[in-house]
């Protein structure tokens, strides 16, 4: 594996499948804070879900809503399908100048401390140097799309008040 | 591989290499300035084939890899049934027919070839010619550096430099970026220098993982590109817009505050106008089959009033 002299330094780096890493990105780019998404995979869920009314106010003000709403099987009560959700945030997250989004990589031999990570990212041959300020492993979050997003946001408030 | 500069050198750029006020204080054109009528000139007598080559990928409905959402066509009209006598009948005469269609897109991203325009990016709350990013609003889009600018498009001499064949690679790995030492070494090989006015397209390969990969293309990774020691070699030369095969600038660049050297110095204090996501196999095929790495070069935005790029289809013309 072919190590390389430039390193990325982010103030968030978010792994692991499903919708709640969309939801992080999407919350602290909408307070300024950039992050970096790896590995993200959709999950294959398309049952219809309707989001909650704490989801939809967490997800209004970062017009993630109005992203979502063409993709929704219902609008009243919003009724999306975890996978459809998944995939219009994604792209929304792959346009946001504060997101950077990643696929097909992961993270190997990572020190964790104070929250942070520092580690290697690789593709596999390819291996560059992280530095995170803060880490988030979303494969702990729950699959239920609503607590997804409950837990991603309560996760991302506390991130931002430990910052400002 | 040469020493990256700072963070801190490249911010300085922003002053060093601005171009704010060069060219007039309601300068719209940036480094296109360099592009000059005899230039225009001399370029359209390099056609002498008279062969064209598109430097464009299609742009496709449905999902596609690196697009920021599915570019929509609807059709307000058809052709269905009218090839059925019967049917045509109901629609009058019956012999005419037509179809139109609405079409919309999110060019700016990983997918659509497109011109970056001076209102495309800010730093510190200001655009290009120190505008204020305000002037970019959601009501009127951008009312100053929109896409109108080049209302006349752009004709000159295109050059383009393979860097993936100057390496003997098929596609640059991602950790190896563009240096102006890598550039100078592809000119030296195909027996060109940049010049004021031209058009310089940089090949790293990516495109040909694009076509042989299809759907299965993963726009979402590190890829190579113009490293941001480049930006000074660019003012330097005078090249007038700046294409590749990416989105000019490497993802990860290794800079935290600036990670788009390229795209913030370029666009909002060079004035430099960018080409991304070109498709330069067919190019780069014919030039290294008639081994001539220079080209008349043509470019022409839509008209869209308060827009801040443009979707385009750029030729190379031998």
């Amino acid at each position: 594996m072919e190590a390389n002299s430039q390193t990325i330094e982010i103030p968030l780096l978010i792994v692991g499948s499903g919708p709640a890493a969309l939801v992080i990105a999407k919350v602290v780019s909408g307070r300024g804070l950039p992050s970096l998404v790896v590995g993200h995979q959709a999950t294959d869920n398309a049952e219809p879900v309707v989001l909650d009314s704490e989801s939809i106010e967490i997800l209004e003000p970062h017009g993630v809503l109005s992203v979502l709403r063409p993709y929704a099987t219902a609008q009243d009560p919003f009724t999306i399908t975890p996978l459809a959700f998944e995939n219009a945030l994604k792209h929304h997250c792959v346009a946001d100048m504060l997101v950077t989004v990643y696929d097909r990589m992961h993270i190997d031999e990572a020190d964790m401390s104070n929250g942070g990570l520092h580690g290697g990212l690789t593709d596999g041959n390819t291996t560059w140097g992280i530095y995170a300020d803060a880490f988030v492993d979303v494969s702990e979050f729950s699959v239920d799309l609503n607590t997804a997003v409950h837990q991603a946001a309560a996760f991302g408030n506390e991130l931002m008040s430990n910052i400002t | 591989m040469p020493t990256p500069p700072s963070e801190e050198q490249i911010i300085d750029w922003f002053e060093d290499l601005s171009n704010w006020g060069r060219w007039g204080d309601d300068d719209r054109l940036g480094t296109l300035n360099h592009l000059t009528a005899a230039k225009r000139i001399s370029a359209a007598k390099l056609v002498r084939e008279g062969l064209s080559i598109s430097c464009s990928w299609d742009i496709r409905t449905g999902q596609q890899p690196g697009a920021t959402v599915e570019s929509q066509r609807y059709m307000l009209s058809t052709g269905l049934g009218l090839d059925e006598e019967g049917r045509r009948g109901l629609m009058g005469g019956g012999r005419a027919g037509g179809a139109q269609e609405f079409i919309g897109m999110v060019f700016h991203g990983l997918d659509v070839t497109h011109l970056d325009s001076l209102a495309h990016l800010f730093w510190d709350g200001k655009m290009y010619g120190g505008a204020p990013s305000s002037l970019v609003s959601d009501r009127q889009g951008a009312l100053k550096h929109d896409v109108l600018a080049l209302r006349d498009g752009v004709t000159t001499r295109g050059v383009l430099l393979d860097i993936a064949r100057l390496r003997g690679v098929e596609v640059l790995d991602p950790a190896d970026h563009i240096y102006p030492e890598d550039l100078e070494a592809a000119e030296e090989a195909a027996g060109v220098r940049c010049e004021a006015g031209d058009v310089l397209l940089v090949r790293t390969g990516e495109g040909g993982a694009r076509l042989r990969e299809k759907k299965k293309y993963n726009a979402n990774k590190p890829r190579s590109g113009y490293q941001a020691a480049c930006l000074p070699w660019l003012a330097e030369r005078g090249i007038s817009m700046i294409g590749s095969d990416v989105a000019q600038d490497p993802t990860p660049s290794g800079y935290k505050n600036v990670s788009m050297p390229i795209h913030m110095v370029g666009i909002v204090a060079m004035g430099l106008w960018l080409i991304d996501n070109c498709q330069l196999e067919d190019l780069a095929e014919a030039c290294s089959e008639k081994d001539r790495w220079e080209f008349q070069f043509m470019l022409s935005p839509i008209r869209f009033q308060g827009v801040t790029g443009s979707p385009v289809n750029p030729l190379a013309i031998f």
